[in-house]
């Protein structure tokens, strides 16, 4: 396979971790700052 | 009810963050200074990705395991926010296993997807934790939640050594365990070393993002609990079952 070829997959394999990385740990950020949000705002 | 200590809602921390980025950098840099593979060529690379995923997805399942026997032990529910703040996390490394391996297989093997033993199994067991979760949903008690899900939690454990040893009792398309075999690892030491770093950090990452998902965990059984004790009875509390057995 032309090694360009294989790069591209690469690229796909690490563009795939790390976006699924960043997507998954904003989600558990985003859900913190809003659970303290709704303690804060009830006590 | 054990109910979760207060938190007095002390700022939270940024360091797991950085820590997690970190970790991923390190991979990264490492995975790809090391050659490529004289077969696969650059398409080795993303065994620095996919193997570590799938180590995660163990390693998660096992603590929420642990999580959930010392639960159905102690009754603690830290135990359970444990046992859930991994099995999530493990969820997400499972699925992004399966995907990385489908990655990996369309250029070396020609398809996305077969129904090999290994790739096989990883869906199931894939999809038997998204049901761990689900079930996590089926009731506001979180003593009923803790239980129910630490049964699932226990027994679905099972999968963890059946889709590691699946390439090793079936016959299957997915390359055999080429690091821990009796005759030592297969592979030139450099990509060996590669794997270890990018294995190892990984791991920080996920003890990372464990105390995130743990701090998580605490705040929503905090506003559940909270939504709790300001509820009036609910429908139907009032209705007291009549003594039929009397009248026998």
């Amino acid at each position: 396979m032309d090694p360009s070829v294989e790069w591209n997959w690469v690229l796909l394999a690490y563009g795939l971790t790390y976006g699924a990385l960043v997507l998954f740990t904003t989600s558990i950020a985003v859900r913190i700052t809003r659970a303290r949000k709704k303690l804060v705002e009830r006590a | 009810m054990t109910s979760p200590e207060k938190s007095e809602l002390s700022p939270s921390s940024v360091w797991p963050w950085v820590v997690m980025a970190g970790a991923g950098l390190v991979t990264f840099v490492a995975a790809m200074s090391v050659s490529p593979d004289v077969v696969q060529g650059q398409l080795s690379r993303i065994m620095y990705v996919h193997v570590p995923s799938a180590w995660l997805a163990y390693l998660a399942f096992g603590i929420t395991m642990f999580g959930s026997a010392m639960y159905l032990w102690k009754k603690n529910l830290k135990w359970d926010r444990l046992a859930h703040s991994s099995a999530e996390i493990g969820v997400f490394f499972t699925g992004l296993a399966i995907a990385l391996g489908m990655t990996w297989a369309k250029p070396t093997w020609g398809v996305w997807w077969t129904w090999d033993a290994r790739l096989t199994l990883t869906a199931i067991m894939f999809f038997v934790y998204l049901g761990y979760l689900a079930l996590r949903r089926t009731t506001d008690n979180l003593d009923l939640r803790a239980k129910r899900a630490s049964i699932l939690g226990v027994v679905a454990i099972i999968q963890v050594p059946l889709v590691h040893f699946s390439v090793v009792w079936w016959r299957s398309l997915h390359q055999a365990p080429t690091i821990i075999r009796p005759e030592g690892p297969e592979m030139d030491t450099s990509m060996v070393v590669t794997l270890l770093i990018a294995v190892a950090s990984f791991t920080v990452m996920y003890i990372a993002m464990m105390i995130k998902r743990m701090e998580l965990a605490r705040l929503d059984d905090e506003i559940t609990i909270e939504e709790q004790s300001h509820q009036g009875p609910a429908a139907g509390d009032a209705v007291v079952a009549p003594d039929l057995a009397g009248g026998i």
